[in-house]
């Protein structure tokens, strides 16, 4: 563990008009799993690019195994075995796992690929891993867990000594990720260098060695994972003390059913019964697919129900369209927010009062006024961070990405909020911002379901849990009753 | 933001102006006479036809959807009003009505496909081109058809002032066009549809219902420009489409609409019509055949569309450094 294989010199990298690195230095050493933190926008990606060929530094080394670089070509990343997994996949769906695993580097004499040969070793790192994946199944009917793990298997296959995982965890359940740790283990005993980049404190806990901090494009600080603690590491992160990481929530619940959904099913889901109360904050609690997506799909109209009822403030539900659920006032603000929750390309106002564009209309024709003082009010409110409501929302952050769809469906009158996963890919600091804007909405009577996977975030905020396992409801936790284990039984089926 | 960077904006966002005045130039220099004004007026009158149908099908390419079935449909109510009127004698305004509602219906026939099947609209409507066509020639008897009433000579024909009537129709619908994208809620979910589908859909918009509209519009359009050509003719041609599909995707996507959708301005667009008109009547003036204008006018669209699919990329890569 003591030879050093990477080392970062004083990195810098500019962008027109923005400097993303000013000056980075730290180094790697062999079979070490190296924590890289920072939030959003603190340059780690940057900085990885630098060492798989993707960016090349405006100035500054990288040394890699005793050799000094001013810049790194792909190819020469591939060479000196630096390989990198990042949260999208990056496979040929249609192609079979095998091929994906060899793909650029395919054995044979040059002319006839020698597949017998491909299939073996494919077999044989799969078998390493202690996993069980067929290769020649096609990708597109792996889980994305098994997708990343292929991806693990197409770096290894290439004479691996540095792996740069991209929160790689995101995707992935509890179990899928004690797999990837226990393959990272394994790699690491066999001198594999690994830099690793999550938002998630808990595993960098669990797996890391040690943590290298960044803050605005610079280097922050280090320390052993052993010698620290996570209100150490987020204070590293943003600079400050966060004080309460979530708030404090009173119940402030009333006895008043806003939702009232009985054996729904349909979608995945089977036949879920649950009430939701005004003021309240719900959360669902559960592995990745246990149908919890599946379930506010269905609630908001995006995929049909196929028996069941649901009501809302007494009447019944009625319509089959996303728009009759925002009439009677649902909102969805999706997990894949880039994809399915925002306009990426076009400005922060055309995204706030488009679902509400109606109501400031007369005979078709919007009324600008009444449009810019819609959205400016609900931008002050929820403090959306935008130089002006012309910016296209891509360029905001995804903190703001997601205040910006709260206004949205604020602006619609929207009382029933569903979160679906609120705070993937967001950082610390703004977590904070988001948990505050969730606790706040509930006080002003806006009734809240979150679906999280993060037991904490959901143990914090909501007043009531309600398990998923398997499309159906495993049980339901009052706040006395909360518990990790608790979850992860239910969870699991367990119980 | 530093200098150079600005001034590439700029002329980004001035592209189709800047290709214009390449071609003015260069045509100028090819032949005087053709900033003359009876050749200015000639380029105008070119213009409103292909312009009325490009008002139409960029409405529907700003939804993400693109149709090669509008020159088809362009031929067809022609080919409607003329035959119809030469066996019935019914009222000539009647039948041209009768024929834009066709035109839309078989237009939203297309659409009705593509949604219940999930069929890419391209494929669709290439094959509806060609349906549409034999349709024209059976409507016909595959004949040029004359003996239309003298009353609507004036909307191909006639002239206020210096001005063709049918420029007129075309600048007055496009300020329609324009108030429409842009001062509506309609244009807004146009767009909305155009950039990005499944966003728009979970936002509460009917996106069939959008995708039905526009399919509806650009054939109108398309059809009252071939009525607009039919009565500059005075006849109804089952092959007046001719190349017109390719000439107003072209115009629509040199003007700055995108092919993928959500973008598009009605300023932009009019440009777009004009490059395609001073194209068509410089190449007349350099005695060129009408085999190799179809050669340039194909190149055209080529480079429009690099254009935009480049713009596009150099908008991603500096969206990336951010």
């Amino acid at each position: 563990m003591e030879n050093t294989i990477l080392e970062f010199k004083n990195i810098t990298k500019e962008f027109p008009g923005v400097q993303a690195l000013k000056g980075v230095s730290f180094d790697l050493k062999e079979g070490e799993v190296l924590a890289l933190l920072g939030q959003n926008g603190a340059g780690k990606s940057t900085l990885v690019k630098c060492l798989t060929g993707a960016n090349v530094p405006t100035s500054g080394t990288i040394r890699l195994f005793d050799h000094d670089y001013e810049m790194i070509t792909p190819k020469q990343a591939k060479e000196n075995g630096v390989g990198a997994v990042y949260q999208e996949q990056n496979l040929a769906e249609n192609l079979p796992v095998v091929e994906n695993v060899f793909m650029g580097n395919l054995p044979g004499n040059g002319v006839i690929v020698d597949y017998q040969e491909m299939l073996r070793r494919a077999q044989e790192i799969f078998d390493s891993f202690g996993v069980d994946i067929d290769p020649k199944a096609s990708i597109a009917s792996l889980s994305p867990a098994k997708g990343q793990i292929v991806e693990i298997a197409k770096a290894t296959a290439q004479n691996l000594k540095i792996l740069i995982l991209d929160e790689p965890t995101a995707p992935l359940t509890t179990k899928e990720t004690e797999t990837l740790f226990s393959i990272i283990r394994k790699l690491k005993a066999q001198g594999v260098s690994f830099i690793y980049i999550s938002h998630r404190l808990e595993e960098i806990f669990e797996i890391c060695d040690r943590a290298v901090v960044m803050r605005d494009g610079e280097y922050e600080g280090e320390t052993l994972i052993k010698d620290t603690s996570r209100e150490e590491l987020i204070k590293m992160m943003i600079g400050r003390d966060l004080g309460n990481y979530i708030p404090d929530r009173e119940d402030i619940s009333t006895d008043e059913v806003v939702l009232k959904v009985e054996h729904l099913t349909g979608n995945g889901d089977h036949d879920i019964s649950f009430e939701l109360h005004k003021g309240e904050i719900l959360g669902f609690a559960g592995l990745v697919g246990a149908g919890r997506t599946e379930l506010m799909e269905m609630l908001f109209n995006k995929e049909p129900h196929e028996s069941g009822t649901i009501e809302i403030k007494g009447k019944p539900f009625t319509g089959k369209q996303p728009w009759d659920a925002i009439d009677q006032g649902l909102a969805l603000l999706p997990e894949d927010r880039k994809r399915t929750g925002l306009f990426l390309n076009f400005p922060v106002g055309f995204n706030i009062s488009l679902p509400s564009l109606k109501r400031f209309s007369k005979l078709g024709v919007i009324d600008k006024k009444q449009e810019e003082e819609c959205i400016d009010s609900f931008c002050q409110k929820l403090q959306v961070k935008t130089p002006n409501y012309q910016q296209l929302a891509q360029y905001l952050s995804g903190g703001n990405q997601q205040k910006l769809i709260v206004a949205k469906w604020l602006a619609t009158n929207s009382d029933i909020i569903m979160f679906d996963e609120p705070t993937r890919g967001i950082d610390v600091g703004t977590k904070h911002e988001i948990y505050m804007m969730i606790d706040e909405l509930a006080k002003e009577g806006c009734s809240i379901i979150i679906v999280s996977s993060e037991n904490e975030e959901i143990m914090g905020l909501a007043d009531r849990i309600i398990v998923m396992s398997e499309g159906e409801i495993a049980g339901s936790l009052s706040k006395d009753q909360y518990n990790k284990e608790v979850l992860l039984d239910l969870a699991s089926g367990k119980r | 933001m530093n200098k150079s960077d600005k001034i590439r904006q700029t002329i980004t966002k001035f592209i189709p102006q800047i290709i214009l005045l390449i071609l003015v130039i260069f045509f100028t220099i090819m032949n005087s006479r053709f900033l003359s004004q009876k050749n200015l007026i000639s380029v105008v009158r070119q213009v409103s036809t292909t312009g009325i149908a490009c008002l139409g099908i960029s409405c529907l390419l700003i939804t993400g959807e693109l149709d090669f079935s509008m020159g088809a449909l362009y031929a067809f109510t022609g080919v409607f009003t003329a035959s119809v009127y030469a066996k019935t004698g019914l009222p000539i305004y009647l039948i041209m009505l009768v024929s834009l509602i066709c035109a839309a219906l078989i237009s939203c026939f297309t659409c009705w496909i593509t949604i219940q099947f999930n069929v890419p609209r391209l494929i669709i409507s290439i094959a509806m081109q060609t349906a549409i066509n034999g349709l024209n020639v059976i409507i016909s008897g595959n004949k040029t058809l004359y003996g239309l009433p003298d009353n609507i000579k004036w909307i191909g024909q006639g002239y206020i002032g210096v001005v063709p009537i049918s420029t007129i129709i075309f600048i007055a619908l496009a300020f329609v066009v324009a108030f429409m994208l842009n001062k509506t809620y309609l244009g807004r979910y146009i767009m909305a549809v155009g950039g990005n589908n499944e966003v728009a859909r979970l936002s509460g918009i009917n996106t069939k219902k959008i995708k039905y509209i526009t399919s509806a519009i650009a054939a109108v359009m398309a059809g009252l420009a071939g009525l607009v050509a039919m009565s500059r003719t005075f006849c109804g041609s089952p092959t007046a489409g001719g190349s017109i599909s390719s000439d107003i995707i072209s115009a629509a996507v040199l003007g700055g609409v995108s092919i993928m959708g959500g973008q598009g301005k009605t300023s932009g667009l009019v440009t777009g019509v004009i490059i395609i008109g001073a194209l068509n009547v410089g190449l007349n003036m350099m005695n060129m055949s009408s085999n190799a204008q179809d050669i340039f006018k194909g190149s055209m669209l080529v480079v429009a569309i690099v254009v935009d699919s480049l713009t596009k990329s150099r908008r991603a890569k500096s969206k990336r450094h951010e």
